[in-house]
């Protein structure tokens, strides 16, 4: 079974910061 | 694909906007995102025709709020020239896609509303400053009395049959169908922080507004606002299920299913799988293999636990009658096996093959093999991007706020290389959707047209190209009924009037004799 589902190949690191702009998100409850 | 190709459906995404320093909601969120619909339409993307808020039928009084609340002198302008219905919803900018029949549509559809979003907020921060766009389904403020969130929604909509989908078999329906919104949590969550206290809460009890004094990454953090087994309501007391009857089709055959538990999932792949699963799933429910499912002793109980256990996936969750099953070795596989009584009874080689993935990713879940899922299943990217990191505390939200943003990267499905901050990675999720599904082609050429144009095998291929050509003589119009001077056109088989059907059509330019011709009163 494990022949169907590939290992899935990702960037061998991380090289992106993370923003404090992203720390807070902020939105009404929705849908 | 035969019967993935079978049932009409489209997906609603609602994406968060706000500017850094962030700001309240309020008349300048509201501001921030109908400037964001006016640039898309300036862009040329969206057309200057009415939606027809009068046949929101199962939603009037909000539908009708969304459009009195619209600031601006010249719009709201809504529909878009691919068939998709663009709009500010209580201060979320969302995208509902048009009518599609395949889950490759699925994730060219998603793409395409992640890049109209981004695009549209690109021209806004000439004007307006800082802005950011994330696709995801919380909110996430920590302040003086600890943390608090509240959510938004990614829905689902499946044309399904009404002489199973419908009031008065509802209680059969909500029986067959939640045990499958629970067990399916660890193929279609999109991964999350939320607030907790020793348990999870809404402060106010009434509320849909979590509070915590800590936070923790879970699985689904969508499945732990649902408070009842069915809903009317989607803002505060949602349900496993949701109860609103507006087929935008013809009522007497077809019920939308409007699955308001799907949550907003970057990966290819997984948007997929997803799509495929849903549509597997309702068809065997249409064709009576789905009879006699596990019942579940708490629901509510049982999606916390299974979205808060990222440790074993495969949990015992109680059963009625003080029995126990396992997640997905019993209850999820309950469904599978009515999935593959499905495929050899109707199936064809590329229902097959979407079938034996999605039992392959069960099994790596299964076994707790993440490695190989990781960048396939939003919920482990995320988690794993968390590990390497080593983030705590909030920085575990910038973790999952920045995977879910929706910058430049987006341009990578329309060939550019165009670098942002997001941690999502277009390219090797692209990649890994190609390689498991070889039959997935020029998906990037498929985006690249659906930014201006609908699937050609829908009712939405008629639908926008009468848009097209007679925007002038169109008064107002919606998913299914396009009203012009001196007459109304009705679209109310979704799955009809594709390229095929209609290049004849197509050629009769006027519009009464055109409608004429759908109703059959004329050739």
């Amino acid at each position: 079974m494990s022949d169907i589902l590939p290992s899935f190949k990702k960037k061998e690191k991380v090289d992106k910061k993370l923003k404090k702009e992203h720390a807070e998100l902020i939105a009404p409850p929705g849908e | 694909m035969k019967i993935l190709k079978e049932m009409a459906r489209g997906c609603e995404y609602e994406f968060s906007v706000n500017r850094y320093p962030p700001i309240l909601p309020g008349i300048q969120l509201s501001d921030i995102i109908g400037r964001t619909i006016l640039a898309l339409k300036n862009l040329g993307f969206i057309s200057k025709v009415m939606w027809s808020v009068e046949d929101e039928i199962g939603n009037l009084t909000y539908e009708r709020g969304l459009f009195d609340s619209w600031l601006f002198a010249e719009g709201p302008y809504e529909i878009a020239f691919n068939g998709m219905r663009i709009y500010d919803d209580a201060q979320h900018l969302e995208f509902s896609t048009p009518v599609f029949r395949s889950p490759i549509d699925a994730v060219v559809y998603d793409k395409v509303a992640e890049r109209l979003a981004f695009l549209g907020i690109e021209q806004i921060r000439k004007t307006h400053g800082e802005l950011y766009c994330y696709k995801t389904n919380n909110s996430l403020l920590k302040g003086s009395y600890g943390y608090e969130a509240v959510a938004w929604g990614t829905h689902g909509c499946y044309c399904v049959s009404r002489r199973i989908f419908n009031f008065e078999n509802w209680k059969n329906v909500e029986k067959i169908l939640i045990p499958f919104i629970i067990s399916r949590i660890p193929l279609i969550g999109s991964g999350g922080v939320l607030p907790i206290r020793n348990e999870f809460s809404f402060e106010p009890p009434t509320s849909s507004r979590l509070c915590g004094d800590k936070i923790i990454y879970v699985i689904s953090p969508r499945a732990i606002y649902i408070k009842q087994l069915s809903s009317i309501d989607t803002t505060v007391d949602r349900g496993f299920l949701n109860l609103r009857d507006e087929p935008h089709a013809n009522p007497n055959k077809y019920w939308r299913l409007h699955d308001i538990n799907f949550e907003a999932i970057r990966s290819d792949f997984q948007i997929f799988i997803r799509d495929a699963l849903e549509v597997f799933t309702l068809r065997a429910i249409e064709e009576g293999l789905l009879q006699n499912p596990p019942i579940i002793k708490d629901p509510i109980e049982a999606i916390r636990k299974v979205s808060m256990n990222i440790n074993e996936i495969d949990q015992f969750i109680e059963l009625e009658g003080s029995n126990k099953a396992r997640l997905l070795s019993d209850i999820l596989s309950y469904y599978i096996s009515a999935i593959e009584k499905l495929i050899e009874l109707r199936g064809d080689n590329e229902d097959h093959k979407v079938f034996k993935v999605i039992e392959s990713v069960i099994q790596k879940l299964k076994e707790g093999l993440f490695e190989y899922l990781n960048g396939a299943i939003d919920w482990i990217a995320k988690m794993m991007l968390i590990e390497e990191y080593n983030a705590k505390d909030m920085d575990m939200a910038i973790i999952c706020n920045q995977y879910g943003l929706l910058d430049e990267n987006t341009g990578f499905y329309e060939g550019r290389i165009e670098k942002g901050d997001t941690l999502f990675d277009p390219e090797s999720s692209l990649a890994f959707l190609e390689e498991v599904f070889p039959f997935v082609k020029s998906i990037k050429e498929k985006i690249k047209y659906g930014m201006n144009n609908p699937p050609t095998d829908t009712r939405e291929y008629l639908r926008t190209n009468i848009l097209k050509e007679h925007e002038s003589e169109i008064i107002k119009m919606n998913w299914w009924k396009i009203y012009f001077k001196g007459g109304l056109i009705t679209l109310d088989e979704p799955l009809r009037y594709g390229k095929e059907e209609s290049e004849e059509i197509l050629k009769i330019k006027d519009l009464k004799k055109l409608s004429e011709v759908i109703r059959g009163e004329a050739k």
